[in-house]
């Protein structure tokens, strides 16, 4: 019987030992009991011996004693008998109760009593005689022998209980012998089986430390296993101790982690694992605290969760994780597993989109088995397009969303889809409710595996269909209309190309109806118009921006060419996509010709003007040469020749130098009035009218003085005129304000400016003089106008001046007066964009 | 005190303004010999000389009218400032012309006074002042008089 070790003994060698020790044990007790026995017999035996022994010896005692009593009639001679006499009866006590104990000689130590009890009396009968009665009385009771047969028998009692009890005591010994006789073989028997066990326990013992050795070596090819498996899996893995703390990591999961091993191991695996939610960023439970709760042996994260790797950012993961147990249950540790789920993810969220895509769609969607005709799928827009719910779709045949009249086209299309596998075609349907309407379908075949479907897009086209309508319509409109304009109109498409001309097209250009030209706009444009032309219709084709062009087109009446005014806009949908050009060309040869003549007009009024200007600059400078001559001379013949002259030649030279000064004077004024026209950037400038009214009050000063007047300037705005210009405009206004003066009165002069709408402001210059006859109002602002004679200092050109300031600053001028009422200028001048 | 003659260039078209310019300078009493050249280019080509002919006299100071036949003042006012002997001497301008833009273009280019041709005798006489204060640079004028 092999005897193995793997753990325990095997059973039968465990009952065979047992029952050898309890064989042996069992029979040792016994023996033992009996060698137990066999002393406490010997021991009784020794007490009955002694016993009886002590009972002789103490009657033995008495008789001597009471011997030596009667023979001396000393009474010390009596200390042993009363020794005895008080000892007997406990001696005799005991030796009853060993007698009782063991159960033999029970009779013989009766009669020991007895005997004993009878010598005692008879002793104590020879003392109490010799005591009364003297000695002699005492001999014959001693004579009697009485006492001495009393004293054999007590001696033959004694000695049978003796050798009874030695007879026993030599039985009980060989019994024993005996037992332990048997004891030894029992023993020895005993040794023997178990020195045998003990050998075959060695050799068991050898096996089994062999076979755990092998054990190890297969451990240890187990870990080197595991190892190699846990570096090779494609699963990263962290073992943790109980702790949770970190205990391994395979490669895969030092990747993932960003963790080295060695780095890693001892620290909690919190530390070294960390995950959170990929949206809600919230820190997901360390999973060691989770299997350690005992409420799970696996868990696996949120759908959601994220590695915070140390190094590489979020890495999505998949996780596990399990505890290892000891065979009592307790957790030693735990094995977490995860994995990069980031391609998985991505093809998810990729699938998750087209599936909301499919569902969310803005067109109807379905999938449908060609063999059954009947829905497979479809999205929702598509059900609700028709009433119904997807459930309700699934599964129904594709006939029933059909308006009843076009099912048999709607068959055969489906036949066409299966011939040429793809198929676009439009239809009736009807809803769950019976309304119809049309749509668009898109049929294409497709395979899923074995299986043929047929996969489609519908669209709801009631709204094109009624913008086509309405677009035919409108056309018909527009076809009546165009062919009573006298316009040319036209039409193309997107691209340019002819679509459509009105009969006063064809009228003029003399086309003739048939086939479009290649280049139809090359045939009527003449040709130093033609490459303009094209440029801005091209531009406007690729822009969409309004095209207009002025050109001269032939025609085909006289062959002569007119020019035209050209114009096209695109015509868009509500997707804003150009869907045709539609222009007209109207006959502006009348406005060219007039433009043409205008602007010959205009120039050769500029130049006019400016040959004016010019004219009148070269007359009024050249003129004042001679004149300063005249003026000079004159003055040179009066001061080296006046002594020679008389009066009257004196006063005719006087006339001649001022008539020659006056002309002079008008010349500068002419001069001025000239230069008005001209410096064009200086008419951009802004100028404070403050500063203006200020330069020109010091001009006057004078005069000012002279006269007493009393000038009030409210605040004026800027305006655009040079400062020179307003300087003038002001000084002669003010000037004439004064000179117009009524005797005896105070001169009051006011300036203000209003703002008159329309962006003008309104100057006022009122004074309180002699005014002005309404007649001549209009008169004064004419250029050497003169209401006074020589009386009135003046040259005539003052109000012309300024009437040609405020005109070429774009204004108005005017006076407004009553005789003997004062006179008011006004003038208005822009306003400039700073106000006051 | 400047008793020695000095040597004035005219330049003047116009003989009437010849004579008032002579007259002034003798009433202001200056020593001078009066160079008169009636158009531009005979202006121009005294300059040369001037600048070649070390016996030529040099001017002490010029008198421009801007509006000269074949060459203009401003142009002769402009070879003066690049002479070799002349470039120094003061130079007024004597012009009818009112212009800003004239008056401004004769200060650009060097003059030295810018003198508007009055229209009455007193004023034309004041240009000998201003030639004597030139001649002086600006120290009292001398009152001596000598006729050429």
């Amino acid at each position: 019987m092999p005897l193995r070790l793997d753990g325990r003994i095997d059973r039968p060698w465990r009952f065979l030992a047992i029952g050898i020790v309890l064989v042996v044990v069992v029979l040792f007790y016994a023996d033992f009991r009996a060698f137990e026995d066999a002393t406490a017999q010997i021991d009784v035996t020794r007490q009955l011996l002694q016993g009886t022994d002590a009972v002789l010896s103490s009657v033995k005692d008495a008789e001597t004693s009471q011997r030596g009593y009667l023979i001396t009639n000393d009474k010390n001679y009596l200390a042993p008998y009363n020794a005895a006499v008080k000892a007997l009866p406990r001696q005799l006590d005991e030796l009853s109760r060993a007698a009782s104990a063991a159960g033999r000689e029970v009779s013989q130590v009766a009669r020991i009593r007895t005997l004993v009890d009878a010598k005692m009396e008879e002793l104590k009968l020879t003392i109490q005689a010799q005591d009364q009665r003297g000695e002699a009385a005492a001999q014959a009771i001693v004579q009697t022998e009485e006492g001495r047969l009393t004293m054999d028998e007590l001696r033959a009692a004694s000695a049978l209980v003796s050798s009874g009890e030695y007879v026993s005591l030599f039985e009980r010994t060989r019994a024993s012998e005996l037992h332990a006789n048997r004891s030894r073989i029992i023993v020895l028997v005993g040794c023997v089986g178990l020195v045998f066990l003990l050998f075959r326990l060695g050799t068991a013992v050898d096996k089994v430390v062999s076979e755990r050795e092998s054990f190890v070596q297969t451990v240890e090819e187990s870990r080197r296993l595991l190892q190699t498996t846990l570096a090779s899996i494609g699963d990263a893995v962290i073992v943790t101790d109980e702790d949770g703390a970190v205990r391994f990591m395979n490669p895969v999961a030092e990747k993932l982690t960003g963790w080295d091993v060695q780095e890693a191991a001892k620290r909690p695996l919190g530390e070294v694992f960390q995950v959170a939610g990929e949206q809600s960023r919230a820190p997901a439970e360390n999973p060691f605290l989770m299997v350690k709760r005992g409420s799970t042996t696996r868990i696996a994260t949120a759908e959601d969760s994220v590695l915070l790797s140390r190094d590489r950012g979020d890495i999505p993961i998949e996780d596990s994780a399990a505890p290892i147990r000891d065979p009592h249950g307790e957790v030693l540790g735990v094995v977490l597993v995860f994995r990069d789920v980031t391609a998985r993810r991505i093809a998810e969220r990729e699938l998750e989109r087209w599936k909301r895509f499919f569902a969310e769609a803005g067109f109807g969607m379905f999938v449908m088995d060609p063999k059954t005709l009947t829905f497979v799928d479809m999205n929702t827009t598509f059900a609700t397009m028709h009433g119904y719910s997807v459930d309700e779709l699934r599964g129904t045949p594709v006939a029933m969303v059909a308006a009843p009249e076009s099912r048999e086209k709607f068959l055969s299309d489906l036949r066409v889809a299966s011939d040429q596998n793809r198929h676009t075609f439009e239809h009736q349907h009807v809803r769950r409710d019976g309304t119809e309407f049309p749509s668009l379908i898109d049929l294409t075949t497709f395979h899923h595996g074995e299986e043929q479907y047929w996969a489609g897009y519908c669209s709801d086209i009631t709204e094109r269909k009624q913008f086509e309508d309405a677009l035919k319509e409108s056309e018909e409109r527009f076809r009546t209309l165009a062919s009573t304009l006298p316009q040319l109109i036209w039409s193309t498409d997107p691209e340019g190309r002819f679509e459509y001309v009105n009969p006063a097209w064809i009228a003029y250009t003399g086309w003739s109806a048939g086939p479009w030209p290649e280049d139809p706009w090359s045939l009527v444009l003449h040709p130093a118009d033609r490459e303009d032309f094209m440029q801005r219709w091209n531009n406007s084709l690729a822009s969409g921006n309004i095209f207009e062009s002025e050109a001269r087109m032939r025609r085909a009446s006289d062959g002569g060419y007119r020019w035209f005014l050209c114009r096209g806009v695109a015509v868009r949908d509500r997707g804003g996509a150009i869907v045709r050009w539609l222009g007209g060309c109207t006959d502006v040869q009348q406005q060219v010709e007039s433009a043409t003549q205008l602007k010959l007009a205009n120039e050769a009024l500029q130049r006019s003007n400016a040959d004016l200007e010019q004219f009148a600059y070269a007359a009024s400078h050249d003129l004042q040469e001679p004149l300063r001559m005249v003026s000079i001379y004159s003055q040179l013949l009066k001061e080296e020749f006046g002594n020679g002259l008389d009066r009257r030649a004196g006063s005719y030279i006087d006339f001649a130098v001022g008539g020659a000064q006056r002309m002079s004077k008008l010349l500068k004024a002419l001069l001025e009035y000239s230069r008005v026209g001209s410096e064009a950037s200086a008419w951009q400038q802004k100028t404070d009218a403050n500063i203006a009214v200020a330069a020109a009050l010091l001009n006057l000063e004078t005069m000012v003085r002279d006269a007493q007047a009393e000038i009030c300037a409210g605040p004026l705005p800027m305006v655009r005129v040079p400062e020179i210009h307003l300087t003038q405009l002001f000084q002669n206004l003010i000037g004439n304000a004064i000179k117009y003066r009524k005797d005896g009165e105070k001169p009051r002069v006011r300036v203000e400016a209003t703002a008159a709408g329309g962006g003008q402001w309104l100057f006022s210059i009122q004074d309180n003089g002699i005014g002005i006859d309404p007649e001549y109002l209009t008169q004064i602002f004419g250029v050497f106008k003169r209401l006074h004679g020589p009386a009135v200092e003046g040259t005539g050109i003052g109000l012309a001046l300024c009437q040609r300031i405020v005109e070429r600053a774009g204004g108005r001028i005017w006076a407004e007066s009553q005789p003997g009422e004062g006179a008011t200028f006004f003038f208005t001048l822009a306003e400039t964009d700073s106000g006051r | 005190m400047t008793d020695k003659r000095v040597t004035i260039l005219l330049a003047e078209d116009n003989p009437g303004d010849v004579f008032l310019v002579r007259r002034a300078l003798e009433k202001q009493g200056l020593h001078f010999d009066l160079v008169v050249v009636e158009d531009g280019q005979a202006a121009l080509h005294f300059l040369d000389r001037a600048d070649t002919d070390e016996t030529v006299a040099r001017p002490d100071l010029a008198l421009l009218d801007l509006n000269l036949p074949r060459a203009t003042g401003s142009r002769i006012l402009l070879r003066i400032r690049q002479s070799l002997r002349c470039a120094a001497i003061p130079v007024i301008v004597v012009t009818s012309s009112d212009s800003p833009v004239d008056h401004e273009a004769a200060v650009k280019l060097g003059a030295n006074h810018y003198f508007q041709k009055p229209g009455d005798l007193a004023g034309f006489m004041q240009l000998g002042a201003i030639v004597s204060q030139l001649l002086n640079d600006g120290k009292p004028l001398q009152a001596s008089s000598s006729v050429s």
